[in-house]
C-alpha cells in the first residue's frame, strides 16, 4: 500500500474504533500518514459529541406514547362530539333511505307491481291485513292452508280475478265467502 | 457479511419478530436515542425527528413480520428510518433548506474564532449535515455515528457499495474543509 492508497482508505476509516492491518501497518511506517491519520481524528472528535442529540426524558415519553396509541387505536379511541355527528348523520341516512323504500313500495313509486293491480287483489291484501287477528283467533284454516291462502294474495297482485279465484281451493273460497264479504266476485 | 447483533438487541428482536410486543416496546427503548439522533442530523429539525422516530418504529411494527432474522435488527430499523427522513426531505421545500444552511453559515462566521460552546457545536453539525447531498449526509450518519459497515450501509440506502465509499469520503472531505475554514475544534 502506498501513501496515496493508505490516505484514500483512512478517510473511509474516519471516526471508526480500530483500522484495518494493512493501514495500521503502512502507518507504523510512515510519519506523513500518521499525521494524516492524526488530523482526520482531531475532525473526528470535534464533531463526535453523539449524546447531546439524544431525546430528553419528555421526548422519550412523547414518542413512546404515540407509539402505543397507534399500535393500540382500539383502546385509545375517544368519542368525541364530532364522532357523535357522524355516527348520527349516518343513522338519519339509514332512516332517510329505508323510510323511502318503504313508501315507495307501498306507493308503487318503483313500478314494481307490474300490469292492472285489480282491485279484488288489494280488497282481497286489505282483508288479509285487517283480519289477520279474526284469521288467527278463529283457526279456520291450518297453517297449510292459510300459507296456501297469503300465497294466493300476493299472486293477485299480479293476475286477474278467474286466475286468483282458480287458484283458491275450496276451503279458501268457502272461508273469504264466509269472512271477507267477496261473494260477488265469485 | 452482517456483523454479529449487539447481545441485547438480538433476543429482544427475536422475541418481537415472533410477536411479542412486551419486547417490541423493549426494543423502542432500547434505540429510540439511536433513531432520533440519526433522523435528527439527517432532517436537521427535531419536531421532525421526533415525528419520524415514532412512524420508523410504527413501521417496523406493521412489518415486523418481513424481518428476516439472519440480517440485523437495528440495520433493519434504520434502513426504515434512513427512507423515512430522505422522503421527509424530498418533500421539504428546497428554499427552507438554503435558507437554514445561509442562517447557520452566517452565526458560524459570527463566532468562528471563539471556543464553541456544546450547543454552538451541536448546531454546526447540524448545519453542516443539512449542508450535504442527501447520500452523502446518509452515508456519513450511519457511517460515522452509527459505526456500521458500508455493506450495511449499502443494504439501507439502497446503493452500491463503492458509491458508498464515494459518499463518505466526499462527506469527510467536505468535513475537513469546513473545519478548516471555520476553525472547529473539539
Amino acid at each position: 500500500m502506498n501513501c496515496r492508497e493508505c490516505r484514500d482508505e483512512l478517510e473511509l476509516w474516519v471516526g471508526q474504533a480500530d483500522l484495518p492491518r494493512e493501514i495500521a501497518e503502512h502507518i507504523a511506517g510512515c510519519a506523513e500518514c500518521r499525521t494524516y491519520r492524526d488530523e482526520l481524528r482531531a475532525l473526528a472528535g470535534s464533531v463526535a459529541e453523539d449524546r447531546e442529540f439524544d431525546a430528553t426524558k419528555a421526548e422519550r415519553a412523547m414518542i413512546e406514547a404515540g407509539i402505543k396509541r397507534r399500535l393500540n387505536p382500539d383502546k385509545a379511541t375517544v368519542i368525541t362530539p364530532l364522532h357523535w355527528l357522524r355516527y348520527a348523520a349516518m343513522a338519519a341516512s339509514v332512516i332517510i333511505v329505508a323510510g323511502i323504500g318503504i313508501t315507495g313500495y307501498r306507493a308503487n313509486w318503483f313500478g314494481h307491481r307490474a300490469g292492472v293491480v285489480d282491485t279484488t287483489a288489494v280488497a282481497l291484501a286489505d282483508s288479509q291485513t285487517q283480519n289477520r287477528s279474526e284469521i288467527d283467533s278463529t283457526a279456520i284454516l291450518d297453517d297449510q292452508d292459510y300459507s296456501a291462502l297469503e300465497q294466493a294474495i300476493d299472486q293477485s297482485t299480479q293476475l286477474d280475478d278467474a286466475t286468483v279465484l282458480d287458484s283458491l281451493s275450496d276451503e279458501q273460497i268457502k272461508y273469504l265467502e264466509s269472512h271477507l264479504d267477496v261473494k260477488g266476485l265469485i | 457479511m452482517v456483523e454479529k447483533e449487539d447481545d441485547q438487541i438480538r433476543p429482544l428482536a427475536d422475541r418481537a419478530a415472533d410477536g411479542d410486543r412486551a419486547a417490541f416496546s423493549e426494543l423502542v427503548k432500547v434505540l429510540m436515542n439511536r433513531v432520533v439522533a440519526l433522523t435528527y442530523r439527517l432532517t436537521g429539525e427535531r419536531e421532525a425527528a421526533l415525528d419520524l422516530t415514532q412512524d420508523a418504529f410504527v413501521s417496523a411494527w406493521e412489518n415486523i413480520r418481513s424481518f428476516r432474522r439472519d440480517s440485523k435488527f437495528e440495520t433493519w430499523l434504520y434502513r426504515i428510518a434512513v427512507n423515512k427522513a430522505l422522503n421527509f426531505i424530498a418533500h421539504r421545500k428546497i428554499a427552507d433548506t438554503v435558507e437554514l444552511t445561509d442562517e447557520c453559515a452566517g452565526a458560524v462566521s459570527q463566532s468562528a474564532d471563539d471556543q464553541l460552546t456544546r450547543d454552538e457545536l451541536k448546531q454546526r453539525v447540524v448545519s453542516f449535515m443539512q449542508s450535504l447531498p442527501d447520500q452523502q449526509r446518509a452515508a456519513f450518519e450511519l457511517r460515522f455515528y452509527r459505526q456500521l459497515s458500508f455493506e450495511e450501509i449499502a443494504e439501507i440506502v439502497g446503493r452500491g457499495v463503492p458509491t458508498v465509499k464515494t459518499n463518505y469520503r466526499e462527506a469527510i472531505q467536505k468535513l475537513r474543509k469546513v473545519a478548516e475554514e471555520e476553525g472547529w475544534r473539539p
